[in-house]
């Protein structure tokens, strides 16, 4: 069987908290090698569809296929086994342990899959080698052993996204990656993402800011109110005009 | 002899400090009851062994797994009930552990029980043989614990305690290390009780009450919680401290409460925790010569 | 004989409920469990024995002992535990049992190991129903009516001030309540100031109710009141007067009534965990976003 063209296909997701429809029925789907930006304005749901594909979320209904195998409603551990690696929005590195221990703490998932080989050594030279090439990559392997609680908001997205890739993951998901970085800093992270895309790996990105999205994505998909009101290149969706609305209503709204 | 006495509280100490810390320490849920485990392991071996005519061979671990199936329990309800809540619940199990022990006659309820002083390899156990197996036992653990950080459970463990939700997206499931870590800590915990029990030749109740448990936090904190030697030097202090005041000994509680309040005060990441003040006379002692190095 | 009680029950739960308020308000705020709060519990008693000894007049220790103790809480939070809220938890913890056990130790230097009569001259007709098998003392009435009157007061403070105002959003969240131009540090003065000035009247309450004070009366208080307030739902006073009734209750009943073979306090937290595995939040707590 050829392989799909779709690494992940989301069919008719919805997400009702009681009476709060936050996601209400949305399909969407990326290709391999696509980076496929989800936007839209404040409490559009692009968290909460974010949350749910992840596993953070348990979705009120639809599916979630991951390269054809449903994935809808796993605990985020296990989602995090099927190859998708995520990012927070609010960065969640373990600030008490080290650089490196962070980078090495997502090399179990391969190296030590089950409780009783958590016993075994993981400092050994070859992960810790492999643990610096990760960090190379995102150009933080001069911290490797400062504490990842002392390293600026910057540098913490940078040793968020080298954890996510260490799970070699088959989709890399990112929540705002950009939020409360400096102009410096979104510029590093705009050339940090084309590396990754000239390798070849899938990125699905919320994003808040349109121009950043617009410059990294290939498709995007625009929710509104939980619902999907756009889906296209970025050309074509910036000239839709229910895309336009939407966020000119939070122009007003602001 | 008054020394070995000493140095066979002090070996206990270590034990429980380093296995609380496991727990405390490494996986950052809280212990308000390590004494119910301590206990249960005690209680354990002084019941195979009296009662069931059991060597000290096989008592020694059994007392650590009974502890253990129940500190896996207590795991178990960690992964429902939490921070503040399960703090409080932990004083709850020290509680009910303990008034198990005093009002069920097969406990020997308010009687206490008897324990045989044990055999191994045909050598019957002094004071000096219990304290030349603390010691072993001492050695095993701290291996462990030195081995810990840098081994994928302590990575796991340290996810864990630093945010359940990172170490979710990294693949780990939270709730089976959590377990895990309750069910280790308190095997060392139960074993300890074991050579507790036959070193004392009677056991009560009340040797697991809720101030022991206390006491053993303190070890961990005062020394360093999550840290290798922390708790080992928090065990040796507190357990010597009540020695060497004897001579103020009607102060002795004065001293100890205001020792802990002004250690919290001005060393609150523990003896050796990162940036105490041992540390820094430590890394200056080392670092002359790399100081540059790292500037230059 | 069943009446009797449900009326102990109630009786124990106010004690409880009085024991615990000072602790559940600093939780509610400081977000620790505050153990050295049954230390003033103990100073609170102890003051106004002083008091009482030294000027005979009743309100004279009353308002000494609460002030006094007050005061030390507000020391209590500017010198220990405010330098240590970023801390981890368990610092503050170990800091609090450590001020505990100085306390306590303080108290038998000073005064004695031995217990006091802690006389206020309360004198309350007992009543007798021998039909229904009914006795009830007048020291009870004082309890009850003290608690309802502090829990008035507390109402009052929280709910019609606009100290306590600040108090409650300060409780919802310290952080956005600076941001709204909270001043958090006075509140948390306050919140001391009032938790201890609770923890003093909760001492001479037991006091004047078994007529006797001993340095280490704040033992059973230490927990028993973490078991109210965790059960209550940490840092809501109302959670705590619920918590203590439900514990004062299935205490009096489960011991005295249906003949549990373990004591009150294994009682009080087997209680307590059976409710946490129903409810891992407490009583009236709110689950917490993570």
């Amino acid at each position: 069987m050829a392989e799909a063209k779709e690494l992940l296909k989301v069919m008719g997701l919805k997400k009702y908290f009681g009476g709060l429809k936050a996601v209400d029925g949305v399909d969407l789907s990326v290709r391999r090698g696509e980076t496929m930006g989800l936007i839209g304005p404040n409490g559009a749901g692009k968290t909460t569809f974010f949350n749910m594909v992840c596993g953070a979320y348990t979705p009120t209904e639809g599916k979630i296929l991951l390269d054809g195998h449903e994935i809808q409603g796993l605990p985020a551990h296990a989602v995090a086994r099927k190859g998708i690696a995520r990012t927070f929005q609010i960065t969640k590195v373990f600030k008490d342990m080290t650089v490196e221990d962070n980078l090495l703490a997502a090399f179990a998932l391969r190296r030590a899959p089950n409780l009783w080989s958590s016993l075994g050594r993981s400092h050994t030279r070859r992960n810790r080698e492999e643990a610096m090439e990760y960090l190379e990559r995102v150009d933080i392997a001069a911290l490797a052993q400062s504490k990842a609680g002392d390293l600026s908001l910057g540098y913490m997205r940078r040793l968020e996204i080298a954890r996510a890739l260490a799970l070699q993951p088959i989709l890399l998901m990112l929540d705002e990656p950009c939020a409360g970085l400096s102009k410096d800093a979104t510029h590093d992270f705009m050339e940090l993402t084309g590396k990754l895309q000239a390798a070849g790996t899938t990125i699905m990105l919320v994003e808040h800011n349109m121009a950043v999205a617009t410059a990294l994505c290939n498709r995007m998909t625009v929710l509104s109110y939980g619902v999907k009101i756009a889906e296209g290149t970025p050309q074509e969706v910036q000239s839709n005009q229910a895309v336009i609305d939407a966020y000119l209503g939070e122009a007003e709204e602001a | 002899m008054y020394e070995q006495v000493i140095a066979i509280n002090v070996g206990l100490a270590m034990l429980l400090a380093m296995s609380l810390n496991i727990i405390t320490g490494f996986a950052g849920q809280p212990t308000l009851g390590h004494a119910a485990f301590y206990g249960i392991g005690a209680y354990t071996s002084a019941l195979l062994t009296a009662k069931a005519g059991w060597p000290f061979l096989l008592a020694l671990p059994a007392a650590g797994i009974m502890a253990a199936l129940v500190g896996m329990l207590l795991g178990l309800f960690s992964v429902r009930v939490r921070e503040d809540f399960l703090a409080v619940t932990t004083i709850g199990i020290n509680f009910v552990v303990v008034a198990i022990f005093q009002y069920v006659e097969f406990f020997g309820a308010s009687m206490g029980l008897a324990v045989p002083k044990p055999e191994m390899f045909g050598v019957r156990f002094g004071n000096t043989e219990i304290l030349g197996l603390l010691i072993v036992l001492n050695v095993l653990v701290y291996l462990f614990m030195r081995h810990l950080p840098h081994s994928w459970l302590g990575l796991a463990l340290g996810g864990v305690r630093n945010d359940e939700e990172a170490a979710a997206s990294l693949g780990y499931n939270a709730d089976h290390y959590k377990v895990f870590a309750f069910t280790i800590g308190t095997f060392f915990a139960g074993m300890t009780g074991s050579v507790y029990a036959h070193f004392m030749g009677f056991i009560s109740s009340t040797d697991f009450s809720f101030p022991v448990s206390i006491g053993v936090l303190s070890m961990a904190v005062l020394g360093g919680l999550g840290t290798v030697s922390g708790p080992l030097i928090g065990a040796i202090i507190l357990t010597l401290a009540p020695e060497v005041f004897r001579f103020v000994s009607d102060y002795r509680m004065l001293v100890y409460g205001g020792l802990l309040v002004l250690m919290m005060r001005f060393q609150p990441q523990g003896l050796v925790g990162d940036d105490s003040f041992l540390q820094r006379i430590w890394a200056a002692v080392r670092g002359r010569g790399k100081e540059g190095k790292r500037h230059g | 004989m069943f009446f009797q009680q449900i009326i102990n029950g109630i009786v124990v739960g106010s004690v409880y409920a009085l024991t615990a308020m000072g602790a559940t308000l600093v939780y509610g705020i400081m977000r620790i469990l505050d153990i050295s709060n049954a230390g003033a519990y103990a100073i609170g008693a102890y003051v106004s024995f002083f008091f009482l000894l030294q000027t005979g007049s009743p309100m004279v220790a009353l308002v000494m002992g609460i002030a006094l103790t007050a005061v030390f809480g507000f020391l209590v939070q500017k010198f220990l535990y405010a330098p240590l809220m970023n801390k981890s938890p368990n610092v503050s913890l170990i800091a609090g049992i450590g001020l505990f056990i100085f306390l306590q130790d303080f108290l038998r230097l000073v005064a004695g190991p031995q217990a006091r009569e802690l006389n206020f001259g309360v004198l309350l007709p007992s009543l007798q129903f021998p039909k229904i098998g009914l006795t009830l003392y007048g020291t009870w009435f004082l309890i009850i009516g003290a608690t309802a009157l502090l829990l008035f007061i507390l109402w009052y403070l929280l709910n019609r001030s606009s100290i306590g105002l600040a108090w409650r959003a300060t409780a919802q969240d310290l952080e956005t309540a600076k941001a709204m131009g909270i001043n958090t540090n006075r509140v948390v003065a306050f919140n001391f100031i009032l938790g201890y000035g609770f923890a003093a009247v909760a001492g001479i309450l037991v006091g004047i109710l078994y007529n006797s004070i001993y340095p280490t009366m704040g033992d059973v208080p230490a927990y028993k009141m973490l078991a109210v307030i965790v059960l209550g739902g940490l840092g809501s006073p109302w959670g705590t007067v619920l918590a203590a009734l439900v514990i004062g209750m299935a205490e009096t009943l489960i011991g005295g009534y249906v003949g549990f073979f373990l004591p009150r306090d294994a009682i009080a937290f087997v209680v307590l965990i059976l409710i946490l595995l129903w409810r891992p939040q407490g009583l009236l707590g709110r689950r917490r976003a993570s």
